[in-house]
């Protein structure tokens, strides 16, 4: 460690003691339980505990490599968060930017409480809404119909639920996303938009050369944190809307979802944890190497 | 720094006592987890249970603390309960949750094979020493089976009105349907005579097609592996996929039919089955008296139970009833002692399932053994009393025939065994052929028991067949029928 | 000047159209669930839900409010969780982001990654459980379902972002002027990095009440369910009655008269009521130009 100052060791002291509550609380909480992380590799046997049971390798794992779906479930994964990060992103900060154009109060408490509204149906009820428009009897069914003569079956048509996951995610997300994009760009210096304006900049000028790049930040770390969670997915989002009908698994099975539904029926903790390794492993790769990178591009968006 | 790291070990420990429980109980009490089916514990729950203890404490010197849990969240729990370790004394076990076999291989249920018919006599002889042989693995037993209806009979829920009237216009009667195919004719008079019903036959039980087509299970009924109950052990008996043979295969071409024809809700694969709306489904488990049952599950309306297989103790069933002892349990013997009690006192076991009399229910002034209900009760584990040991000590209510207990014990005495009753796989060697199996039958089963797959079905069903086939079945069906053939072999 | 108005507004269009869009996308569900949730069950059971109840009916809410004293109970229980929980988290995460997003603190990039890096690796269930029930005795208290959610990493990196937009000259200025660190996260940090503490918060507030699992697990005493859980539970009743009758081998049946569809909806409308009407307070601080650079020493 470099050689740090007296003043440098009483700002570290007392930026440290700010960090104590938090860091205690995590030791605890989480450092503590990760032990069990342990339980991965053993036959586990709950009166023997997880260091007193079987050491059995790498077997927990081939419930997740050597299943008969391992394809599907890893490339639907993958696919559907690559997708989120970068279409989540963009229609995130577009909302963003619209929103910050706006002065009218009123408008901004509507748009603003109509951003959190998806946020607050429950999964549950998405499904029951997603239903009244895709079923036999359905809004949008009923529609087509009448348009195209053909009466489709979306719940056992999977390809049609790329499409409806991905509008359905952005229902939901998008707008409580915008708001962490607003609130950075409401925090910044009005000064240059103010100086901008003077030298004849246009709306859409100050968006790209003033918004935009104030919210690099913003992106790149919301991004780097999606990255560490390549491999897992939101249950709800992905269980509900389909109601685990299983003709829909081709598109819309995932890692999680899978493991759920195995963990359900079987039960066996260990299966569980192993796959939440394997998440944790290639999370925090992706995680380190992204964050190598950004570190010599921008330095001050780097997570640590 | 130092100071700080004193304070963190002295509020550590603090939580640390926070989990010690002092107070020394002089009594044992025995902590029971079971099933009910409502959401909330019933109010009374305390009351009932300081009335039952009273009784308990003169009878086996221990006490009972009760826990019903949710039937929708008891998997849930009891998983944790048992991963963890947590202290529990009894829990309620079968195949269909909290499985247990898999908490056996788990080490969690307490070995009571010397224990359980010095300290549970009765409860231990009333059920057949065969029946008992199909949950004894190695030669161990760690659970004791419920008394109810034993054997499994499939059969057909109608709604009465509507079927007297379609056997007076065609001469039609139960005793005429023998097979699953037969109340084709009841569904299409239905179909004309309301062609607005949406919901004439909820789609095939699971559980009712493979005790319909008479298959018995050697792992469980989603996956492949069984015998047929006709088979003889003599000839040597062959087990098969059951999903590839011919009697499934026409099974699911009716179904296909049957959905095609409109009996069958359009939207069967998002619409769960309205019983209170539905004419007619299937049941897994017909019995003396079910008509009193469907009563409630229909709504209120007056149904029919028309039994079409023969009543047979089927391995994969009639044992899983079971309450298990947990492996940390401080005192198994009083534990075995209770859950004998429960079998031989009939005032105790009322008291667990319907409460106090003038609180939760009155005795029938006229009918002996009668009881009505109090209203707005919340107290009442009715629909769940077969897991306490002996249902036939239940008191009748209203729609139940006063001989329901009589016609019961009948039947259990006189049906037929399986096979293989008695057979225990062992499944360790092909773990991972039974998860990807279960994935396979996950994903397709449902399309093929609604019958949607419609012109597509003979392409699809053989895409199911394969991907077992991939998933590993032909090890599994290997595995298991090395296992009989020795097991045969052995008696 | 109505040209100048009329130009303005067609200006503002590429603006308020997409905005409309996205805003009726989100509002015209919501809808539907109040709709839903004032239908009669057959109507939504054969239909499907509309814009408007097709048949009127108070029925699903009546089924609720049977268990008025139960919900209100719950109410006051996920109220107290949700408060405390917040006040409690921005208390420990305000001060964690401010110290890390200083990058002459040493130990701020070690720090990040300790806290970080519980984000992809857990112990999972069953040693969390045995943690908190065990060896700290938090099972069936109402801190269980404070205490474990506290801190989480996502928000303190979205914290130290608000952080780090703070100009260092100003905590410069102020430590010039004799401030501690702690005074100047006081004066200095947090009135600038405003907006984003209050969006943090408010997602904090909604993590406690929307929370879904932590009651299910640690809590068994009834007495002790906030609201989301309650509502939950007579939720997952429902759906498991109607999936599971079957699997028990005919064993478990299911009750004839719960409006088993609206029922859901009307739970949706009593379980996030309130927290729409918190939002409207939090609102305050979403204006733009509230805060934006007014604070210079």
């Amino acid at each position: 460690m470099k050689k740090r100052t007296k003043h440098q060791r009483k700002q570290d002291r007392e930026l440290f003691l700010l960090c104590l509550p938090t860091t205690i609380k995590t030791l605890i909480f989480a450092y503590i339980p990760m032990v069990g992380i342990y339980m991965a590799f053993v036959d586990y046997k709950p009166s023997r505990g997880v260091f007193g049971s079987e050491f059995v390798g790498l077997d927990n794992f081939r419930y997740l490599f050597q299943s008969i779906d391992a394809q599907r479930i890893f490339s639907n994964t993958i696919f559907y968060n690559v997708l989120f990060i970068i279409l989540g992103t963009i229609v995130s900060v577009t909302l963003a930017l619209l929103l910050f154009e706006i002065n009218n109060k009123v408008a901004l408490k509507v748009v603003q409480t109509s951003f959190f509204l998806p946020y607050f149906i429950s999964w549950i009820l998405v499904s029951v809404i997603l239903q009244s428009l895709l079923d036999s009897t359905g809004l949008l069914t009923n529609f087509i119909y009448s348009i195209t003569g053909t009466k489709i079956s979306f719940y056992t048509t999977p390809g049609y639920w790329r499409l409806i996951i991905v509008l359905v995610y952005l229902w939901k997300s998008a707008g409580v996303s915008a708001i962490i994009f607003y609130a950075t760009l409401i925090s910044c210096d009005k000064s240059i938009y103010e100086a901008a304006e003077i030298d004849g900049a246009s709306r859409w000028q100050k968006m790209l050369y003033i918004s935009i790049p104030y919210l690099k930040r913003m992106i790149i770390i919301t991004g780097i944190m999606s990255g560490s969670n390549i491999l897992r997915s939101d249950l709800g989002l992905f269980f509900y809307p389909t109601q685990d009908i299983a003709n829909l698994y081709p598109t819309t099975d995932v890692i999680d979802t899978y493991i759920w539904r195995i963990l359900r029926k079987s039960g066996e903790f260990k299966v569980g944890t192993a796959v939440g390794l394997v998440q944790g492993v290639v999370g925090l790769g992706l995680t380190l190497l992204a964050n190598k990178i950004i570190k010599k591009v921008e330095p001050s968006a780097a997570l640590f | 720094m130092k100071k700080f790291c004193l304070a963190l070990v002295m509020v550590l420990s603090v939580f640390a006592f926070m989990g010690c429980d002092n107070k020394e109980d002089d009594v044992f009490t025995i902590e029971y987890y079971y099933i009910m089916s409502g959401t909330f514990v019933p109010t009374d729950l305390a009351k009932v249970q300081d009335e039952i203890n009273e009784i308990l404490i003169e009878k086996i010197d221990a006490k009972v603390n009760l826990h019903p849990i949710s039937a929708w969240s008891y998997d849930e729990r009891l998983n944790i309960i048992i991963n963890a370790s947590d202290y529990f004394d009894i829990c309620y076990t079968s195949s269909w949750t909290n499985n247990y076999f898999r908490n056996v291989s788990k080490e969690a249920y307490y070995d009571i094979t010397d224990i359980v018919a010095e300290y549970a006599p009765n409860l231990y002889q009333a059920i057949d020493p065969l029946i008992y042989d199909s949950i004894t693995i190695d030669e161990r037993l760690y659970g004791v089976i419920n008394l109810q209806v034993l054997p499994r009979t499939a059969g057909y829920t109608v709604e009465k009105e509507s079927w007297d009237a379609y056997c007076l216009e065609t001469g039609f009667s139960a005793d005429m349907v023998q097979d699953y195919t037969d109340i084709e004719g009841y569904l299409a008079y239905v179909l004309e005579n309301d062609p607005d019903a949406y919901n004439i036959l909820v789609p095939f039980d699971p559980a009712g097609i493979v005790i319909g087509l008479g298959f018995d299970n050697i792992y469980g009924m989603q996956y492949p592996g069984s015998i047929s109950v006709t088979d003889d052990p003599s000839d040597g008996i062959t087990v098969v996929n059951q999903f590839a043979t011919d009697d499934y295969r026409d099974l699911f071409r009716t179904a296909v039919e049957w959905y095609e024809k409109g009996y069958i809700n359009e939207d069967v694969l998002t619409e769960a089955a309205d019983y209170t709306l539905a004419y007619s489904w299937m049941m897994s488990t017909w019995k003396p008296g079910a008509e009193a049952e469907e009563f409630k599950r229909s709504g209120n309306r007056e149904m029919l139970c028309i039994p079409f297989s023969d009543s047979v103790m089927y391995n994969n069933w009639t044992g899983s009833n079971i309450n298990a002892i947990s492996t940390n349990s401080k005192n198994p013997e009083k534990c075995l002692e209770f859950l004998d009690l429960l079998y031989t006192d009939k005032e105790m076991y009322n008291m667990l399932v319907f409460g106090l009399e003038g609180d939760h229910y009155t005795k029938d002034g006229t009918r002996e053994n009668y009881i009505t209900a109090v209203e707005n009760t919340n107290y009442s584990f009715a629909d769940v009393g077969w897991q306490f040991s002996n249902q036939f000590n239940s008191y009748l209510t209203e729609y139940q025939d006063e001989n329901v207990w009589e016609d019961t014990k009948t039947i259990n005495e006189n049906a037929e065994f399986s096979p293989i009753m008695g057979f225990v796989f062992d499944y360790s060697e092909v773990e991972l052929e039974l998860a990807n199996c279960y994935t396979v039958y996950n994903e397709y089963i449902n399309s093929l028991l609604y019958g949607i797959f419609g012109t597509g079905f003979e392409t699809q069903y053989n895409k199911f067949l394969q991907k077992l086939e991939i998933a590993g079945v032909n090890s599994i069906l290997e595995e298991m029928q090395n296992q009989l053939d020795a097991w045969l072999a052995s008696k | 000047m109505t040209k100048i108005k009329l130009k303005k507004f067609v200006g503002n269009t590429p603006i308020y159209i997409p905005l409309l869009i996205f805003t009726l996308f989100c509002v015209v569900p919501f809808v539907v669930v109040i709709s839903g949730s004032f239908s009669d069950n057959a109507s939504v059971v054969s239909n499907g839900v509309r814009l408007v109840p097709q048949v009127f009916s108070l029925t699903a809410y009546k089924v609720i409010f049977a268990f008025f004293s139960k919900i209100t109970r719950a109410y006051g229980v996920a109220i107290f969780v949700t408060v405390i929980g917040t006040v409690l988290n921005l208390v420990i995460m305000v001060p964690f982001a401010f110290a890390i997003s200083k990058r002459e603190f040493t130990f701020g990039s070690k720090l990040t990654f300790l806290i970080y890096f519980t984000v992809m690796f857990s112990g999972g269930l069953i040693p969390t459980y045995i943690l908190i029930k065990r060896y700290l005795g938090l099972y069936d208290t109402v801190w269980v379902l404070i205490l474990p959610l506290l801190a989480s990493p996502a928000y303190i990196v979205l914290l130290r972002v608000f952080f780090q937009s703070v100009p260092k000259a100003l905590y410069e200025s102020a430590a010039i002027d004799g401030a501690s660190e702690f005074q100047q996260l006081i004066h200095v940090g947090i009135p600038l990095a405003l907006p984003g503490i209050a969006a943090i918060a408010f997602f904090s507030m909604l993590m406690y009440w929307n929370d879904p699992y932590t009651a299910i697990i640690y809590i068994e005493d009834s007495e002790l369910f906030p609201i989301q859980i309650l509502l939950t539970q007579m939720t997952q009743y429902i759906n498991y009655i109607k999936s599971n009758a079957s699997a028990s081998g005919g064993l478990i049946s299911s009750p004839a008269d719960i409006p088993t569809t609206t029922i859901l909806f009307a739970l949706g409308i009593v379980a996030s009521g309130p927290m729409i009407f918190v939002f409207s307070f939090f609102q305050k601080y979403f204006i733009k130009g509230l805060t934006a650079g007014s604070i210079k020493e």
